[in-house]
This record gives C-alpha cells, structure tokens and sequence, in this order.
C-alpha cells in the first residue's frame, strides 16, 4: 500500500507530538539542573561565582548543553508552529457558545504559555547572559552574584520573574504528563502516579526558581558590603 | 411523570446546504416536558415550524435508533457534544435536564473541517468511513466456522477490546476537541484489533494505514486536553490514544 509505503512518522502529526515530547524532556532536564546550579545562590558568593567560572572553563560542557538546548527550543518550537497550523485549519468555523469539560487551566495555556516563556527566555538571556545594559545597566561578566542581586532588588523585574514561572509551572503541569501520554508509555495504571510526579515536579520548580527573586527582594541573600 | 412543562428558547445553526453561509435563529417552545427526549423536543419543534409554515422550515438534524447505540445523533447543545450528561447520546438525554436552570438552549453542529455540514445540524461523517476503509483487512480462516474458543484470549485483553469496540462513531469527540482531532475515534479503532490476537498480522500496517487516512481528512491532532473522552457518550478512554501513539511509533521503526 502506498500510505505504508510514504508513510513517514516525522511528518505525521504523531510524530511531530513525540518531537516535542523529547525535545520538551531535553528541556525539562536542562531547567531541573539550571535550578539546582542557581540555588547555589544560597551558599554565598564565592560559591555560585565559582560555579559560574566552572562552566566557563568547560567550553564542552557548556556549549554542548547551549547547542543540545538550542535545538531542543527550536524542534519543540517549530513542531509547535506546524501543529498549531494543523489544529486552525482543522475547525475554520468555531462554536457560537463553547464549554469544556475536562482541559484545565494548564492545558489550555500551552500556547500563549509557549509565547510568554519565549519572551521571558530572551529577556532572561539579555539580562544575566549577555548583559545588554539596557536590562541590567549593573551587569558585571563573571559576577554571577551580584548581577542576580542587583536584578532582582528592582521589584518589577522581580514580578516579571514570577509571572513567568507561573507559566512555566503551567507549561510543565500539563506538559510533563504529556510526555508519557504522547510517547505512549502511560497506561491507567501508572496514569495517577505520572500525573502527580509531573505536578510535583512542575511546584518543585516553581518553588525553588521563585525563591531565589523573593529572598533577593526580602533581602535574605545578603547584599550589603558584597555588591555596591 | 411531571405532569408540568415548561417553556424554552432555542437558539439553532440554520444552513441551508453544504457550503452555503448559515446562522443561528431563534425560536420560542412552550410545552416541553420533562420526559421528552431532546429529540422528540425537535420533533415537536419541527411539528411547530410546520404546522406555522414557518419560512425557515423545519430543523433537519441526524438520528436512527434513539437508542444511544446508532451513532448518527449528535449535537452540541451548550458548548457541550450531546448535551451536559457525560455517557449519554443526545436521543437518550432527557429534556428534565434543562427544567431546573437556564432555559435557553444554544444547539450546534458539530464543528470540523473534517465533517463538513450538509444542512442544519447534520454534518457529513464520511471521513470516518474512509479511516476505517483504511485499515484494511483482518486475516482470518475462511471455510467451516471456527471452534467457539479455538483462540485463548485473556479476559482484561478481551474487555479491553470490547471497551473500544463500545465507539458508535458518533463523533462527539471530535466536536468537543478544542483541535478537531479525531484521535479518540481512530485510536478506538485502531485498539479494538489491536488488543487481540486475530488483529496481530495486520497490526502495525494498520495503525499507520489509519493514521495517515485520519490525517489526509484533516482532522487536528491530540494535545492531551481529555475533551474527548469526557463527552465521550460510551465513555472510551483516552488510554486508547496512548496505545495508538505506542503502536505507531513501534511501527516506525520496524521493518515492514
């Protein structure tokens, strides 16, 4: 048969499902570790600048990750873009008068949640990467501390942090479930339990990534006589 | 039997043909009991509409069996496919659902590129049909009848199997997807044979056969929202999609 024959799993909209899956897992891992690296801010200056040196002495590590995570953002990205193209095209005429019954507030933010958390992406990037002075005029490279610190005494930079983390729980409260539906591992057995695990991760993330802005903000991470 | 009836305000998709443009109108019912069906409601609109000669003419909507066993009714009433009652087919919801509330009903059909609509509230499921031509064939022994239980299947794998075979092809999940997806159905289809041994030879052909069939008739994809299974009127569960997405990924990457 010539459906078997053409049939190519990357191009079906399964598949492009299952790349995101994986390249949302990519991503998922790479935020755990990025949150463990930043909590580090805890143990003091000398600890997390240390760090941050450590990772700029091991280009392999680094730019091994950037690229690995770069392509990940873009198959999660594009695959994104083409299915979305795919569902619009797929209902031109909507309902006069919709409801739903069982989506969540999780589900339903995955779109627009995407384009937020792209957003934040870059902004975080100018910020404490690149340190384009525009979004940080303090900005010192290598100064992991006290960029940190300075970012986030400002209180609006503070609230843009965790608006955006409330989206990122969002994304990975129904994203990280969607992993095992969409790779077809789940079944009712294990449902429940994938479903808490995904949850729990997601509050573990939001938990941990908020804290860092609101104890700079509360003034928990000492600032005075470290950065002036 | 409530012996008192109550009056409603009906808000309906009128179109015309296939292609032509359509709206919703609206009309006023008194009389409606609690016992009625919301079919038989339509009926007795359409009675109204007739006797009136009403230029709009009466509503032409699908049904068969008023059973819930046919497949062929099937409306959104509400923003909900076959009404607010999970695990019922609009000809089994009864009208006492809607006595006690809002007594303004907004009734559409099922909205998909996929099932286009041929006039008013009936849509054209024939996408469906050409899923499951698609799949194709079941190798089985042809000649005397086979012994009544020559083929040992477990009992969790035969119900498993009966659960998917329950869909009635409705539709319901599709209307209710928030992507127009068809996953539910095809992957209930896909399961029901799947699930069994006389489904094995054909297996993994299969699953890819239907896929690119339920693609081709544009239809969305999954994005996990679980609309489907809770309108679902035989309340198929999304462990089916599951199963499909396993089935088409092992399919991908053995050999024919």
């Amino acid at each position: 048969m010539a459906t078997t024959d053409t049939f190519r799993f990357t191009q079906s909209m399964v598949g492009k499902k299952a790349i995101m899956a994986v390249s949302g897992t990519v991503m998922f891992g790479w935020i755990f570790v990025h949150m463990i690296g930043n909590l580090q801010i805890y143990a003091g200056p000398q600890k997390i600048n240390d760090y941050g040196k450590f990772l700029h002495d091991t280009p392999a590590l680094l730019w091994g990750s950037r690229i690995v995570l770069l392509f990940a953002v873009l198959a999660h990205v594009f695959s994104a873009l083409s299915l979305y193209g795919t569902a619009r095209s797929a209902r031109t005429e909507g309902y006069r008068k919709s409801n739903t019954r069982a989506a969540t507030v999780a589900s339903k933010s995955m779109r627009y949640g995407g384009i937020v958390l792209v957003a934040f992406i870059v902004y975080h990037l100018a910020q404490l990467t690149w340190g384009v002075k525009a979004t940080l005029p303090q900005f010192v490279f290598g100064d992991v501390y006290c960029n940190v610190v300075h970012a986030f005494k400002i209180w609006w930079i503070t609230a843009i942090y965790l608006v955006a983390q409330v989206f990122l729980f969002l994304h990975l409260y129904h994203g990280v479930w969607s992993v095992f539906q969409t790779l077809g591992v789940n079944s009712p057995r294990w449902d429940e339990r994938f479903q808490l695990g995904a949850k729990g991760f997601a509050a573990l993330v939001l938990v941990g990534n908020c804290s860092i802005p609101v104890a700079v903000l509360a003034g928990i991470v000492p600032s005075a006589g470290i950065c002036s | 039997m409530s012996a008192s009836t109550f009056k409603l305000t009906l808000h309906i998709w009128r179109q015309k043909q296939r292609g032509a443009r359509g709206e919703m109108k609206q009309y006023e019912l008194d009389g409606v009991s609690g016992d009625m069906s919301f079919l038989e409601m339509l009926d007795v609109l359409n009675e109204k509409l007739i006797t009136e000669k009403h230029p709009d003419g009466p509503v032409a909507f699908d049904h068969d069996c008023r059973e819930g066993i046919c497949g062929m009714c099937g409306v959104v009433v509400n923003g909900e496919a076959h009404g607010p009652q999970a695990g019922t087919t609009c000809c089994q919801l009864h009208m006492r659902t809607f006595e006690h509330g809002e007594h303004e009903l907004w009734i559409e059909p099922w909205r998909a590129d996929a099932f286009p609509v041929l006039k008013d509230l009936i849509v054209d499921r024939t996408a469906f049909d050409r899923i499951i031509q698609a799949g194709g064939y079941v190798s089985v022994h042809t000649g005397s009848a086979p012994d009544g239980n020559a083929i040992p299947i477990g009992k969790n794998e035969a119900e498993l199997s009966m659960d998917a075979a329950a869909c009635i092809g409705c539709g319901a999940c599709v209307a209710a997807c928030p992507n127009a997806s068809a996953m539910l159905f095809t992957s209930a289809k896909v399961a029901q044979l799947a699930l069994l041994p006389q489904g094995q030879p054909e297996r993994f052909t299969r699953v890819k056969k239907m896929v690119a069939q339920m693609e081709k008739e544009g239809f969305g994809y999954c994005t996990n929202h679980k609309e489907c299974e809770a309108v679902c009127p035989k309340e198929i569960s999304v462990q089916f999609i599951t199963q499909l997405n396993r089935d088409l990924l092992r399919a991908s990457v053995r050999r024919d």
